[in-house]
């Protein structure tokens, strides 16, 4: 009970503290972790049974949440601008995972970077978009559809660098093909059954939803399957059942709560010398990410129909990196074909490496106007630049008139 | 995304938000547009788009009463009832029908919008029951739960349409 509440408390200074600072509060809770946590800068907090739990179903639920919104349903809805913008997107897959083998973590290494580099923080675009005065832009609606191809990718991209890791061969693959079986067979003819097993009320739907998300993802295990993925798949065939607003609302305050414990674990399994020791590396990913998704969101922009500006727009709002990004760094660095040290230099990275790519996307975010304008000029025709002057001037005797009335 | 032409030649197109709802936008005859963005929890954001532009000129936050109320305004105003015999023909031509929804029904967890009853039957939902309590003109966002009770409006055919729907 003392650990549950002092978890909640830390959590909500954490995520305040963030939002004062005018970034996300995920920042918040993962610095929590990294400088509380048992190898952190001051030691106070120790991973305890509640915190372990709360964070493996943090992950669970997001990724499960994920799933809900962002179905291969809403990539087909997307239809061809959205496939365009994201088969321009995947370029960052093959240049991080070059990266990756230059840096000397060979190919499959290479992957989990370029993996790791990739996908883009939905969780956490969603939120930022939703905060803030964008959501009627053009790019707001490619960066959202982006999003959805993106995790869908992950998923196929997850159960490669799964099998690809493991050590149990064609047990592995067994167990992989089994799983996927399975959820074909609830795609395919389990829409109704899902639909009556939860059409129920109150605290029976919580109690039925709150089983499925958690013996899925288990059983999922049990055969070798990445319980993330197994969660994603499972939040998607609960998005078609037609339940899915009942759910949500009825998962809704576990998945605030364990989402926010599932960042600080993370942090909390960061040994803070090894976070500093991966520095250079995290603030390299950062950069080349920095400068990969603003070409990508370009070149992906302009490819699926949008203006220069908005192309530079959707660059900016993908930059935030996250919980997809955490879960194949822990893959990377339970993975018996990496070498520890390659896993860990991964892991310490990647956190450190999310911690600055969600307050960069924060902050792009809140200076979005000033930042996307500069950026414009760069790549504006000279017709356009006619056109912004003309406006600054309108708008200059505008203000010349009002004083001059007063 | 969908494209939506009622009689009148305007155009609606609807685009999901995958994580922060639904958009609606809506071109306006004297050029520009305007776009409405719902949230699950029912707030509405207008904009408005001048002409050539692909950043909204203006901004409105509506919390969920003040959407409606707004959605009232504009129904009452647009919607005149015609006098005398005209309002007998309009009345013979309708039909009101009360239909409870059962748990196992399709609708049952969907919302106003997404179930797409008026769009696919003509029927329009005017009212819901629910637990003695009446929700007036229910918005898009809406959300349909098992034993609700549906107040329908529409022709003969568009009710017995919606019936079906709402049972299968």
């Amino acid at each position: 009970m003392l650990e549950l509440g002092l978890l909640s408390l830390g959590l909500y200074l954490a995520g305040w503290g963030a939002r004062k600072l005018g970034v996300s509060p995920v920042v918040g809770y993962l610095l929590l972790g990294i400088l509380l946590g048992p190898h952190g800068l001051a030691p106070v907090y120790r991973l305890g049974p509640v915190t372990e739990l709360l964070g493996e179903l943090g992950l669970v639920l997001l990724l499960f949440f994920l799933g809900l919104e962002f179905s291969l349903g809403r990539l087909l809805e997307g239809a061809r601008p959205t496939l365009v913008a994201g088969g321009v997107d995947l370029a960052q897959l093959a240049l991080g995972t070059v990266l990756g083998w230059g840096l000397g973590f060979g190919w499959l290494g290479g992957l989990f970077l370029g993996a790791i580099m990739y996908v883009s923080s939905s969780g956490v675009i969603a939120r930022l978009l939703s905060d803030s005065e964008l959501l009627a832009y053009p790019e707001a609606e490619r960066t959202l559809g982006v999003l959805v191809f993106e995790d869908l990718a992950m998923v196929a991209v997850l159960i490669g660098l799964g099998l690809a890791a493991s050590s149990g061969g064609a047990w592995a693959f067994a167990g992989a093909a089994l799983f996927l079986a399975l959820y074909g067979l609830l795609a395919r003819f389990g829409g109704r059954w899902l639909r009556r097993l939860l059409a129920r009320e109150e605290e029976a739907l919580a109690l039925v939803a709150l089983a499925l998300v958690a013996l899925v993802p288990a059983g999922a295990v049990a055969l070798r399957f990445p319980a993330a993925v197994a969660a994603f798949l499972l939040g998607t065939a609960v998005a078609e059942s037609g339940q899915q607003r009942r759910v949500e609302v009825a998962l809704r305050s576990w998945y605030e709560v364990a989402a926010a414990v599932f960042f600080a674990v993370v942090g909390m399994r960061v040994d803070l010398a090894g976070a500093v020791r991966e520095l250079p590396l995290a603030l390299l990913m950062a950069a080349v990410t920095t400068a990969m998704s603003l070409v990508t969101g370009f070149v992906g922009g302009r490819a699926s129909g949008l203006g220069r500006r908005a192309s530079l727009g959707h660059g900016l709002m993908l930059l935030p990196r996250g919980e997809f990004s955490l879960v194949v760094a822990g893959l990377a660095a339970e993975a018996a074909a990496l070498s520890t040290g390659a896993g860990r230099a991964l892991l310490g990275a990647t956190s450190v490496y999310v911690v600055l790519m969600v307050t960069l996307g924060s902050l792009a975010f809140a200076r979005f106007e000033a930042i996307n304008e500069r950026l414009a000029r760069l790549v504006e025709t000279p017709a356009e630049r006619a056109r912004r002057r003309a406006r600054q001037e309108a708008l200059d005797s505008v203000s010349l008139d009002s004083v001059s009335l007063e | 995304m969908s494209d939506a032409a009622s009689g009148t030649g305007i155009e609606i197109r609807e685009v999901t938000l995958p994580g922060v709802g639904k958009k609606y936008v809506m071109s306006l005859r004297a050029g520009g547009s305007l776009a409405v963005v719902v949230r699950p929890d029912g707030e509405h954001h207008v904009y408005h788009f001048l002409e050539g532009d692909d950043r909204p000129s203006d901004a409105v936050k509506l919390d969920a009463d003040e959407a409606q109320q707004l959605a009232n305004l504009l129904g009452r105003l647009v919607v005149q009832a015609p006098a005398g015999e005209d309002l007998d023909l309009v009345l013979g031509a309708m039909e009101i029908e009360w239909v409870t929804l059962e748990p196992d029904s399709l609708l049952v967890g969907k919302t106003v919008g997404d179930s797409q009853l008026r769009r696919k039957t003509g029927a329009s939902v005017m009212a819901v029951l629910r637990h003695g309590r009446a929700v007036v003109n229910p918005g898009v966002d809406t959300v349909f739960e098992a034993r609700d009770t549906l107040l329908l409006i529409g022709s003969p055919d568009q009710t017995d349409a919606a019936r079906t729907l709402i049972a299968g």
